[in-house]
C-alpha cells in the first residue's frame, strides 16, 4: 500500500481518528497495530519476519546491559549482530553471491581445464526479500550499538520496542530512525496540536506534490529512454539523466515528506532525510545532505570506527573509511556491480576532496562567492548525475555504452510529445524555483507561510489543482522501496 | 595544565588542521556548532589534539565526546 493509493487514503484516515479517539496511553498499541495490518497488507506471510528480527535486538539490549564482562558483550554483541546482519544478507544478497561463484567456477573450468561442461547454480532462492528489511536491520544494529557504547540505556517494552521499528510512516524506506529519539515521543504521547497537525498535512501534499506531479511525470521520459538507450541519442540520453537526478531526488525527497508529515499528523517528529542536497557546493556537502538519516547512520557506526581504528594512517586513514563506507553503502542499495560502481565512485570522489581541501579554499579566497558557490554547485550536480548512470543503468557495460553516447553528444532529442516535454520543464523549472528560494531567501516571498490567510490558503489550493490536473495517478512505486 | 589552558591549546589545534581563522571553542560547544567539524575532519583533529598532548585516547572515548567539554575531560584525566 503506497502512499498515493486510495487503500491508504482510506487506512490513514481511520487510523488517525482513532488514534485520536484513543485515550493517550493505549495509543502504541493501535500504533503497533495499524503498523502491522499496513505491512500485511503488502506482504502477509513475511510478518514474523521483521518481527522476528525485532525481538533480536531488544532481548540482545537487556542483556548487554546486563552483562558486567567486556569480554562477553563483545561476545554477544557480535553474534547477535552476525545473525541479524545474516538475515539481511540471506534475503538481499544470497542469489548475487552463488551467481558469483558459480560464474568464477565456469570461468576456471573453461580457462585452466578447458571443460565444455557448465555448473549451474542450484543454490538460487525464489523469494522476494521482505520489505523494508534493510532499515529495520540497520535500526536494530544501531540501536544495539547505543547500548553498547554505554549511550543509551535498553528498552524494557517489548511492545513499545517493536513499535519503534514498525512504525508504518517509515517501516519500509526510512528514514532511519534512531531509538533514542523515537522511543520517548512514544512514552509520552503529544497532545493534539492544531499548528504541529496542520504543518504535518502540509508537508505531507508537499511529498505527494513532488512524488505523483514531478517524480512519476520525469520517471515515464527516463524509463522510456534508459530501458531502450541502444535508440536513443547521446543529447537524449544526457536530458534523460539530468532528468533522473531530479526523478529519484523528488521521489525519495518526497516519500520522506509524506513519512514525515503522515508522522507529524500523528504527533510524532521523525529524522529529516534530505536538506536540499541538489544545492550542495561539493559532493562531501552533498551526502551530509542526502538520505541523511543513512549518511549519519554511516559516519557513527561504520566510517567512524574504521577511520578512528587506523588513524596512524593520517590521511590514508579518512580515505581508506570514505572508500570501504561508499562501497559498503553503494552495495547495500542492491546486489549488483551497478551500485558498487556508484558507491566506489562517491568514494573516489571524497577521497579527492579531502586531498585537495587547503589548495580549494585557497583558491576560494581568490574568487568571487558567487562564481565559486555556482561551480560547485555545478559540479556536485554533475558528478552525482554521473554517478547516477550507474545507479539507474541495467549493468555496468550498459552504463558504459550510455557515457559513450553522452559524451558523443549527438543526435535528435526524443520527444514523445511537446506537451510532455512541456511539462517535464516546467516541473524541473518549479523544482528549481522551490529549492533556490528556499536555500537562499528562505523567509522572503513566502507562499506557504505568507502572513496573508489568504495567500496562504491560496497556495496549497493551487498546489491540490496542479496534482488533481496533471499528476500520474497510476505511477510506480517509490524507488527505494526496492532497497 | 587547567582547563581554561587545554581549551586555548585545542581551539589552536582546530585553527589550524581545520584551517578556518575564526574557531570559537567554548565547552559547550558541539561539532555542528563549528565550521568544518565533520565526520571526515573529526579523525584529523583527534589525531592531532593526540599529537598536541602526547597521549593516545580510546576508540571508546572517541565515540562518546557529545562536545568540546568532555573532550577537555579525556585530556586532562591522561595528562
Amino acid at each position: 500500500m503506497i502512499f498515493n493509493s486510495i487503500e491508504f487514503i482510506l487506512f490513514f484516515v481511520i487510523t488517525l481518528a482513532v488514534h485520536y479517539l484513543l485515550p493517550s496511553r493505549f495509543r502504541w498499541i493501535w500504533a503497533l497495530a495499524a503498523s502491522t495490518f499496513f505491512y500485511a497488507y503488502a506482504q502477509p506471510a513475511y510478518v514474523p519476519i521483521p518481527a522476528g528480527i525485532a525481538l533480536i535486538p531488544y532481548f540482545a539490549g537487556i542483556q548487554l546491559e546486563n552483562t558486567g564482562s567486556e569480554k562477553k558483550r563483545q561476545q554477544f554483541f557480535i553474534i547477535s549482530t552476525i545473525v541479524i546482519v545474516g538475515i539481511l544478507v540471506f534475503f538481499k544478497y544470497s542469489n548475487f553471491f552463488t551467481n558469483t561463484i558459480t560464474e568464477l567456477v565456469n570461468i576456471i573450468r573453461q580457462k585452466a581445464l578447458h571443460s565444455t561442461n557448465t555448473v549451474t547454480n542450484n543454490l538460487l532462492i525464489n523469494i522476494a526479500a521482505p520489505l523494508g528489511i534493510s532499515y529495520i536491520t540497520f535500526q536494530a544494529i544501531g540501536y544495539l550499538i547505543e547500548i553498547k557504547r554505554g549511550n543509551h540505556t535498553a528498552e524494557k517494552h517489548l511492545g513499545h520496542f517493536i513499535t519503534y521499528l514498525f512504525f508504518f510512516p517509515k517501516i519500509i524506506a526510512g528514514p532511519v530512525e534512531r531509538a533514542h529519539h523515537f522511543l520517548p515521543q512514544l512514552k509520552e504521547p503529544k497532545p493534539f496540536n492544531y499548528d504541529y497537525f496542520t504543518d504535518g498535512a502540509k508537508q505531507l501534499l508537499w511529498g505527494l506534490f513532488k512524488k505523483i506531479v514531478i517524480a512519476d511525470r520525469m520517471a515515464i521520459y527516463v524509463n522510456a529512454v534508459y530501458n531502450n538507450y541502444e535508440h536513443h541519442s547521446g543529447i537524449t540520453l544526457l536530458v534523460a539523466s539530468i532528468f533522473y537526478v531530479l526523478q529519484i531526488y523528488t521521489d525519495f525527497s518526497g516519500y520522506t515528506d509524506m513519512a514525515l508529515g503522515i508522522a507529524k499528523m500523528f504527533g510524532f517528529e521523525l529524522m529529516p532525510n534530505f536538506n536540499r542536497p541538489l544545492l550542495a557546493k561539493s559532493v562531501t556537502e552533498f551526502w551530509r545532505r542526502w538520505h541523511m538519516s543513512l549518511s549519519t547512520w554511516f559516519a557513527d557506526y561504520f566510517y567512524n570506527p574504521i577511520a578512528i581504528e587506523k588513524r596512524n594512517w593520517g590521511t590514508w586513514a579518512v580515505i581508506y573509511a570514505s572508500f570501504v563506507t561508499f562501497t559498503v553503502l553503494g552495495f547495500w542499495h542492491g546486489a549488483n556491480w551497478t551500485f558498487i560502481v556508484f558507491g566506489f565512485l562517491q568514494g573516489l570522489i571524497l577521497s579527492i576532496e579531502i586531498f585537495t581541501r587547503k589548495q580549494r579554499k585557497k583558491l576560494r579566497k581568490k574568487i568571487p562567492q558567487w562564481l565559486n558557490d555556482s561551480t560547485g554547485i555545478l559540479f556536485t550536480f554533475g558528478y552525482f548525475g554521473f554517478s547516477s548512470i550507474f545507479f539507474r543503468a541495467n549493468s555496468v557495460g550498459d552504463a558504459l555504452n550510455i557515457i559513450k553516447k553522452i559524451l558523443a553528444f549527438k543526435g535528435p532529442l526524443f520527444t514523445d510529445s511537446t506537451s510532455m516535454l512541456l511539462f517535464l520543464l516546467l516541473a524541473a523549472f518549479y523544482l528549481a524555483a522551490y529549492e533556490f528560494k528556499k536555500e537562499f531567501f528562505d523567509n522572503r516571498f513566502t507562499l506557504s507561510a505568507n502572513k496573508y490567510w489568504l495567500i496562504r490558503n491560496g497556495y496549497y489550493c493551487m498546489l491540490i489543482v496542479i496534482i488533481l490536473a496533471t499528476a500520474v495517478f497510476d505511477g510506480g512505486e517509490f524507488i527505494y522501496f526496492q532497497f | 595544565m587547567d582547563r581554561q589552558e587545554i581549551l586555548t591549546q585545542i581551539t589552536r589545534v582546530f585553527i589550524d588542521t581545520l584551517d578556518e581563522d575564526n574557531v570559537v571553542l567554548t565547552e559547550s560547544t558541539k561539532a555542528d556548532d563549528v565550521e568544518g567539524w565533520d565526520s571526515l575532519t573529526h579523525v584529523q583533529l583527534v589525531v592531532a589534539v593526540e599529537k598536541k598532548f602526547n597521549i593516545r585516547f580510546a576508540a571508546k572515548e572517541i565515540q562518546s565526546w557529545k562536545n568540546v567539554g568532555e573532550l577537555i575531560d579525556s585530556i586532562s584525566s591522561k595528562l
